[in-house]
């Protein structure tokens, strides 16, 4: 694992990927003490303002600054996308190995559960919470996450399966390691990858349904701070001022694209079987 | 270390595949397990260390020094794995984890047996890679395995079986899978290894060839039972049994090239294991 963060930077998509994501972080921590303009501010006769130094990103149709809207929203983002992917994580994870690991008469009925949850479209799930318990953001991350979560069950069992037959599992059993030992340093290395890339697609997976969601009407509450909220209210106005959908639309788009190539990155980083060296930077070593 | 191995039957959901195998080697012998593929001769050895895979059953008896393996629980005969015994096998390419380094993989044994930490297990690892003849012991061992060809990979894989210095070495197969170059170089790792600890030598191998250079006497194994048990010279010269005398017969094909069975008789008294395999054949050290 040494040199890791190393290997992450020197690819672009790791660049990028870690920079607007630990941008859209900040933004979220900044926007808890401090945005430009208190959220709750409206001011008419300042109303679409185009982008200019005392808004940068320019106003809405009543007068409130955008900049200050977008780092209020990307914390619902960070909110929804970082339980999200805990929940599915555990929930994959409690999963795969329930059915990687147990006997064939509680891991088989487990598996035709994970089939039959994964056939559900996600958002479908998302609007029967809400139907049932009204929006809110926990129905984004109950979604997401369980919708998620048996993905994930799906893909990691497999990888599971596969390292816990593999030949270098028989060695390491020949040499005396134990259980703990097989699953600690053989099947989480081997496996931990994949399920990085599987957490990243849940991310992103998150912060496009929050945005639908919230867009909608299920999501995030009226008056909360949320980009597919913001994307919702501009939207009606996109003949008068179209930059403003702009703003939300971008930051959700970017955050997307970035989340999913930051996984990607982090997997080459992590799998030294996917590090590229070339011939020059080999001989070098 | 003694092995005893007796009336040993393995069945693998209800299919017998070992069926009364009886074997015996004294402390510091080497014996050879031949025997074509799915004769038995892998499963006897996974069988030693109780690493049969599941729906198997085991009836006989294994004796280390004595002890009795068979029937024991995972846990303590974890305590005889590569710490009493070390095994080494066939697949290079697969044996070792993709994802680990090779010094850690080397050291893997120590740190569970002998409680070596991190940084004295990767000590120890440099160390037992110079004895494999490993190129730039110091940072091979911070390479991982698809950076290595095969043969430094099995050598890798014989630096972790031998690391704690067990006194039972099993091979399977450990140089099917080598071009005929690396082969003669591991075989002389293992005669070396073996000789310089003083282990006893379980080498099993489906060419004769092979098995002629390494131990002198070996037994024969087909559809789970051992067939003949002899020098490996009489096996060559004289095959009683039909499946020795196709194995004797390959030997020559492959490896005393142009020279038929019937054309090279052997000279009464000579071992085998110190007459070269063929002229061209390069005894190399290295890969």
């Amino acid at each position: 694992m040494r040199g890791w963060i190393g290997e992450l930077l020197r690819r672009p998509a790791g660049v990028f990927g870690t920079a607007v994501v630990g941008g859209v972080l900040v933004a979220a921590l900044v926007s808890l003490f401090w945005t430009p303009y208190p959220l709750l501010r409206q001011d008419v006769a300042e109303r679409w303002r185009g982008p200019g130094w005392s808004h940068w990103l320019g106003t809405d149709q009543i007068g409130r600054d955008i900049l200050s809207w977008l780092l209020a929203g990307s914390r619902t983002t960070v909110f929804v996308a970082g339980w999200a992917t805990l929940v599915a994580a555990l929930l994959g994870i409690a999963l795969a190995a329930a059915t990687a690991l147990s006997p064939r008469r509680i891991a088989e009925p487990l598996i035709v559960l994970v089939d039959i949850l994964i056939a559900f479209p996600l958002l479908l799930i998302a609007m029967l919470l809400a139907a049932a318990f009204g929006g809110s953001l926990w129905v984004v991350v109950t979604a997401v996450g369980t919708g998620i979560g048996v993905n994930i069950a799906r893909v990691v069992r497999p990888e599971v399966r596969r390292v816990i037959a593999s030949d270098y599992v028989l060695a390491a059993r020949a040499s005396g390691v134990g259980p703990a030992g097989i699953l600690a340093r053989h099947v989480v290395p081997n496996v931990g990858p994949v399920m990085i890339v599987q957490l990243s697609y849940v991310a992103a997976v998150a912060v496009l349904a929050e945005a639908s969601l919230s867009y909608l009407g299920y999501g995030a509450p009226p008056g909360a701070a949320s980009w597919g909220r913001s994307l919702a209210d501009s939207q009606q106005y996109i003949g008068v001022q179209p930059a403003s959908v702009l703003w939300p639309g971008l930051a959700i788009a970017l955050t997307v694209l970035a989340v999913t190539l930051l996984g990607d990155a982090l997997r080459e980083a992590l799998d030294p079987r996917l590090r590229r060296r070339s011939v020059a930077q080999e001989a070098a070593r | 270390m003694s092995l005893e191995i007796e009336d040993l039957r393995i069945a693998i959901r209800g299919r017998t595949v070992v069926d009364g195998v009886s074997l015996s080697l004294g402390d510091g012998d080497r014996l050879g397990l031949i025997g074509e593929s799915g004769s038995g001769k892998s499963l006897t050895a996974l069988a030693m260390l109780g690493l049969l895979p599941p729906g198997s059953t085991v009836s006989g008896s294994i004796r280390l020094d004595g002890r009795e393996l068979v029937g024991r629980s995972d846990r303590e005969l974890a305590a005889v794995r590569g710490r009493q015994a070390g095994i080494v096998f066939q697949e290079p390419a697969t044996a070792l984890n993709p994802v680990r380094r090779v010094g850690a993989q080397i050291g893997e044994s120590l740190r569970i047996h002998y409680g070596f930490t991190k940084r004295q297990a990767l000590e120890r690892a440099v160390k037992l890679a110079a004895r494999v003849h490993l190129p730039d012991p110091e940072r091979i061992v911070y390479r991982y395995p698809h950076e290595l060809s095969g043969g430094q990979r099995q050598r890798v894989a014989i630096a972790a079986a031998i690391a704690t210095g067990p006194r039972l070495i099993i091979a399977d197969e450990p140089t099917t899978a080598l071009d005929v170059t690396i082969q003669a170089g591991i075989l002389d790792l293992f005669d070396h290894e073996v000789t310089r600890s003083g282990a006893s030598l379980l080498f099993i191998t489906h060419d004769l060839a092979v098995l002629a250079r390494i131990v002198a006497r070996a037994a024969v194994l087909a559809d789970g039972r051992v067939i003949e048990q002899a020098a490996v010279a009489d096996l060559l010269a004289s095959p009683a049994h039909p499946v020795t005398a196709a194995l004797a017969a390959a030997a020559y094909a492959t490896s005393f090239v142009g020279a038929p069975v019937a054309s090279r008789p052997l000279p009464a008294g000579t071992p085998v294991a110190s007459q070269p395999l063929a002229a061209d054949a390069p005894v190399a050290s290295r890969p």
